[in-house]
């Protein structure tokens, strides 16, 4: 799914409000960016047919509402980047600080915990004697 | 029928597809046999071998085409040596011959591996630059994303930033906080994605489990490097470990949200894989051994003598198979 960039800023615009017609929607951006009353019009138009907003009909106008709020809509994006990056290989462009790969479970984790306290317990003893001997000096 | 220079042209890359494929034998079996062996290395020799590994088809091609380019030449100093190679009608392509098919072929799968990476960079490239537009800087300019996931990644092939979802810096002290930044800030510094690509597209020549196993690799060498950036400012590498311990048992925790694509993606031996990543990771961290270091220039050395028998095979090759089809 492709945004653009008003697209991007009346949908961050419904996160915040929640509901507004198309009147109101202009009246915000005709103060902050300009624009015509049809380039809105179309824009919650596509918007609606993107299913990132919902409308019902009051009167002769459409009423407008996110679809989805603004943390789950950026979740399905961040699936969308790591679908991209796990489809063809499981390693293959995101360089994250840990994959989301599956392959361990509770009890490896546990165990490389204890490898990890281990080795610091390891280096606590090694520091000891240069420490004692600081002291006495 | 094409006679003239274009001949030429079109006799060289002929050669240079047959010695593209010859390396990537070569480099598979070593792989192959190889490839896990090469663990006890430096993260930065390693990656700098997969580098040479993944460019040596294309490097060891052209450098066979020079030699056979100069073989006849009275300037070259090594005349002597390459009596062996020599030309045939190297000014006449035949487009119905077995030459024309093969390097048909070669450049219509290489064509399309380059297509395929290059869409799959242009839509990826697209869905970051969305998330970006989402995205909030911190004082470090670190991209903060209100999401459920606890993730922190580095994205963008031109201009690369570091990401953190809202979640993961809620979980975070301040001292995991700078562990993962100065992990992620390394990727952005080494362009870490966009090698990664280039990289995939150079494996993507070999076969699958040698490109994954490859890949795989690298990805490994580009982990504990930016985990070895990191030591160079917190020294305290039990710490690191455990911070790395603590988002994996976090990222655990949406496992369930991740599961149907990753059952339905067929990964060849990637669990085993991707334990190894993790407890390789933090036993690298955590090892006081020296690490040894890849003599690649040395190793480079060796294209000479590769790119001869490329272009000895490629003689050799060209006489069977001329005298199998005429007899």
């Amino acid at each position: 799914m492709n945004l653009g960039e008003l697209e991007k800023l009346v949908l961050n615009y419904f996160w915040r409000v929640e509901i507004a017609d198309t009147k109101q929607v202009y009246a915000y951006f005709e103060k902050q960016r300009g624009g015509s009353l049809n380039t809105i019009q179309s824009t919650l138009d596509r918007l609606f047919k993107k299913g990132l907003l919902k409308r019902h009909k009051e009167g002769h106008a459409f009423q407008y509402r996110a679809a989805t709020q603004r943390k789950a809509f950026i979740g399905q994006l961040l699936k969308e980047v790591t679908e991209d990056f796990t489809l063809a290989d499981e390693d293959s462009l995101l360089t994250a600080f840990v994959s989301l790969s599956t392959g361990l479970n509770q009890r490896q984790l546990d165990k490389m915990e204890k490898m990890i306290q281990d080795y610091r317990q390891k280096m606590i003893a090694k520091d000891a004697p240069s420490n004692a001997l600081e002291d006495k000096k | 029928m094409i006679f003239g220079e274009t001949a030429v042209v079109l006799n060289l890359l002929s050669i240079v597809a047959f010695s593209v494929l010859l390396m990537i034998v070569v480099v598979s079996a070593f792989i192959h046999l190889k490839g896990d062996s090469l663990s006890r290395y430096s993260a930065s020799s390693r990656r700098q071998f997969y580098w040479l590994l993944a460019l040596s088809p294309w490097f060891v091609g052209l450098l066979a085409v020079t030699l056979l380019l100069f073989s006849g030449s009275q300037y070259f100093p090594l005349l002597g040596v390459f009596e062996l190679l020599h030309w045939h009608h190297p000014e006449e392509f035949v487009f119905s011959s077995w030459h024309s098919l093969s390097l048909g072929v070669a450049v219509a799968y290489g064509s399309f591996l380059i297509m395929r990476s290059v869409k799959k960079l242009i839509v990826n490239h697209c869905r970051v630059k969305q998330l970006h537009a989402l995205a909030e800087p911190d004082k470090n300019n670190f991209f903060q994303l209100d999401a459920n996931a606890p993730m922190a990644f580095t994205a963008g092939y031109f201009r690369p930033q570091c990401y953190m979802t809202s979640t993961l810096h809620s979980q975070l002290t301040a001292e995991e906080y700078t562990i993962v930044r100065l992990h992620e800030n390394e990727h952005a510094r080494c362009a870490d994605p966009f090698k990664k690509w280039f990289f995939q597209l150079l494996t993507a020549f070999f076969p699958l489990a040698i490109a994954r196993q490859l890949n795989h690799a690298m990805s490994l060498a580009m982990e504990q490097n930016a985990d070895a950036a990191v030591v160079r400012v917190i020294t305290d590498k039990a710490k690191i470990a455990m911070t790395l311990l603590k988002v994996k048992r976090l990222s655990l925790g949406i496992h369930d949200h991740y599961r149907l694509e990753q059952d339905a993606l067929c990964h060849f031996g990637q669990p085993d894989r991707e334990q190894d990543t993790i407890s390789e990771r933090i036993h690298y961290l955590l090892s006081d051994e020296k690490e040894s270091v890849l003599p690649i220039y040395f190793i480079m050395l060796a294209a000479i003598p590769l790119s001869l028998v490329c272009a000895l095979s490629a003689d050799l090759f060209h006489h069977v198979i001329e005298y199998s089809l005429s007899h």
